[in-house]
């Protein structure tokens, strides 16, 4: 093994750029296969989870409000109302927002005594008086401290304008889900602060009809009836997110066949590469073929060369792919999904595949001389 | 001594299907130990009776036996076991990897074939490197386009005689040296001929001719003369 790991060491250094491009093209694919397979796992799950909780009978309601509305006996009233014609799944407050950063608006959510009770967050209530609780997402580490109070400005739809509120920060958060927790999956969250606000004495968010506005998810047996329900509570809207869900869906599984023509042309491009890679040998290194027909070359030795390179191409190709993805996936902070077994094993097969047309190059070599 | 090593019979290679014959009905026999020039101008076949002596290229008709056994019978992975055993090559150009260091073309056919450890290697280039004179230096480490045409053909003759072979067979072995370095080849070939090694090379440097115990003239493909001196 030394004297094959001495030759392929020796090969290797003088053919750099061929094998260094071959690494790059060999990362980028289980890069992009990760992102394919995240995707189509990720619709799959999607369109599972919407097939199980019915969703073509969930709507959703906008309703205005007004400042000293409370959510939690709204919600509760709305719900004892509906009966069995339908049931609140969660509700989302328009979100205020911040300027704190420059060109970037920040989305604060704001969370009730009861929500935050249910999460088992904000459990010993705002410490500071005159300051909210909050935490922030981990990107604002650098901006606030633990245990420190800051004063931050609130966006222009607020009622009040120019309005500061001060902020006490008692953690940081990476995970997204908390800030919206009830059903994330159908809208995305992009909300980076969550403010403890018990009493709702934050200012309250206009949209762009200058109307508080809060909206609710609900399963609905009965849509007229709900509708009815609904009408007593300053309705705005009432529409069924199914044709939302449908098109987005929609989207995304014709996307999926365009995901797979990508990674067969990646497949593709990657046999071609690596084939390529050792037709460039016999020709550019011609005399380096000659030399070693005057050394009697032999067939086991060259299999074995080819097998040892596939294998090593294979698996740091894999693991720094994998690596890079990984690395990714907490940059952007989305998902890891587990596709390693699949991506490994379609790189195998197609390694095998290499493996066995190189092999069949052998004769080749052996004329090279003649 | 007079054991015949290498038999050509009406030796025959054609190219171009037949169409332009390289080498016509070509016999000799060489002996065991014997130091053998292959004369004759450029064109005339020389190296292509080399490289059928040393199994690089197939004939089309006659025999050619090497220590008793047809190459060309053999399968590739006979004939390369052949090659190593019995046989040493140094080609027109020393088929040298410049890249490389002398260490790593000089192990280059023990890396394919023999199961030495990386000790006994550099132990065996060592002393090969003592044989040819490149022990001077720390020649072992250095890379091949570096050194002068003289180097560069002592490491092309240890390479071929690192697997200890019993016939050595050279194509143009002094083409490109001065004539203090030709002399010490000359010397060089001699000591391994007295050794028991078989040389075969093809050469136009008359001053080698002197020393050889036999002269081959090709002429557009034929043996004129097969004289022993």
């Amino acid at each position: 093994m030394d004297k094959l790991k001495r030759f392929l060491y020796l090969i290797g250094m003088n053919f750099k750029f061929p094998i260094g491009y071959c690494a790059l093209v060999s990362v980028s694919l289980v890069f992009y296969f990760n992102f394919c397979f995240t995707q189509y796992t990720n619709l799959k799950n999607r369109n599972e989870f919407l097939e199980k909780i019915n969703y073509t009978n969930i709507y959703q309601a906008t309703l205005a409000i007004t400042p000293d509305f409370n959510y939690n006996s709204i919600i509760a009233d709305i719900n004892f109302n509906l009966g069995t014609n339908g049931r609140i799944l969660n509700f989302d407050r328009n979100p205020l927002y911040t300027t704190i950063k420059k060109n970037q608006t920040i989305i604060i959510r704001t969370i009730t005594k009861e929500e935050a009770s249910l999460y088992h967050i904000f459990d010993h209530g705002n410490k500071n008086s005159g300051a909210y609780s909050a935490i922030v997402g981990n990107k604002f580490k650098n901006d606030f401290k633990i245990g420190q109070a800051y004063d931050i400005p609130l966006g222009i739809y607020v009622h009040e304008m120019n309005k500061q509120i001060n902020i006490n920060i008692i953690g940081y958060c990476n995970n997204q889900l908390l800030f919206d927790p009830g059903y994330g999956d159908l809208g995305r969250v992009d909300n980076e602060i969550l403010i403890y606000d018990p009493d709702n004495t934050l200012p309250v968010h206009l949209n762009q009809f200058n109307t508080p506005v809060f909206k609710i998810y609900l399963y609905v047996n009965n849509d007229r009836e709900a509708l009815n329900i609904l009408s007593n509570y300053c309705l705005i809207k009432f529409n069924k997110i199914q044709n939302k869900i449908d098109k987005f869906s929609a989207i995304k599984a014709n996307l999926l066949p365009a995901y797979s023509k990508f990674m067969l042309l990646g497949i593709l491009l990657y046999l071609v590469l690596y084939i390529n890679l050792y037709v460039l040998f016999y020709y550019k290194k011609k005399k380096y073929i000659i030399t070693f027909n005057i050394c009697n070359f032999t067939k086991k030795f060259y299999i074995l060369c080819i097998g040892v390179t596939n294998l090593v191409q294979l698996i740091t190709g894999f693991m720094i792919g994998q690596l890079l993805w990984i690395f990714y996936c907490i940059i952007s902070r989305s998902f890891y999904v587990h596709n390693e077994f699949i991506i490994f094993t379609l790189l195998f097969f197609i390694h095998f595949i290499i493996f066995i047309i190189l092999s069949w190059r052998y004769p080749y070599i052996e004329r090279t001389y003649h | 001594m007079n054991e015949p090593i290498i038999e050509v019979k009406k030796l025959t290679k054609t190219y171009n299907h037949g169409d332009y014959c390289v080498l016509d009905r070509v016999s000799f026999t060489i002996n065991k130990g014997e130091l053998v020039a292959i004369v004759g101008q450029s064109g005339s076949g020389k190296t292509t009776l080399l490289n059928i002596l040393y199994g690089l290229t197939d004939y089309d008709e006659g025999i050619y036996k090497a220590n008793n056994t047809i190459l060309q019978n053999l399968s590739i992975k006979e004939k390369q076991k052949f090659r190593h055993n019995y046989l040493g090559y140094v080609p027109q150009d020393y088929g040298l990897i410049k890249e490389w260091s002398v260490y790593d073309n000089i192990s280059l056919p023990l890396l394919f074939h023999e199961k030495k450890s990386t000790k006994e290697i550099k132990y065996c280039i060592n002393s090969m490197l003592r044989r040819v004179h490149l022990n001077k230096f720390d020649y072992m480490n250095r890379k091949v386009a570096l050194l002068s045409g003289g180097e560069q053909q002592r490491v092309a003759l240890s390479r071929a005689l690192i697997t200890n072979p019993q016939i050595l067979i050279a194509d143009e072995l002094t083409s490109a040296l001065d004539y203090k370095m030709t002399i010490n080849i000359i010397s060089l070939l001699l000591e391994f001929c007295n050794a028991g090694l078989t040389i075969i090379f093809a050469t136009h440097d008359e001053k080698l001719l002197e020393q050889c115990s036999k002269i081959i003239y090709l002429q557009n493909g034929k043996v004129i003369t097969d004289n022993g001196l």
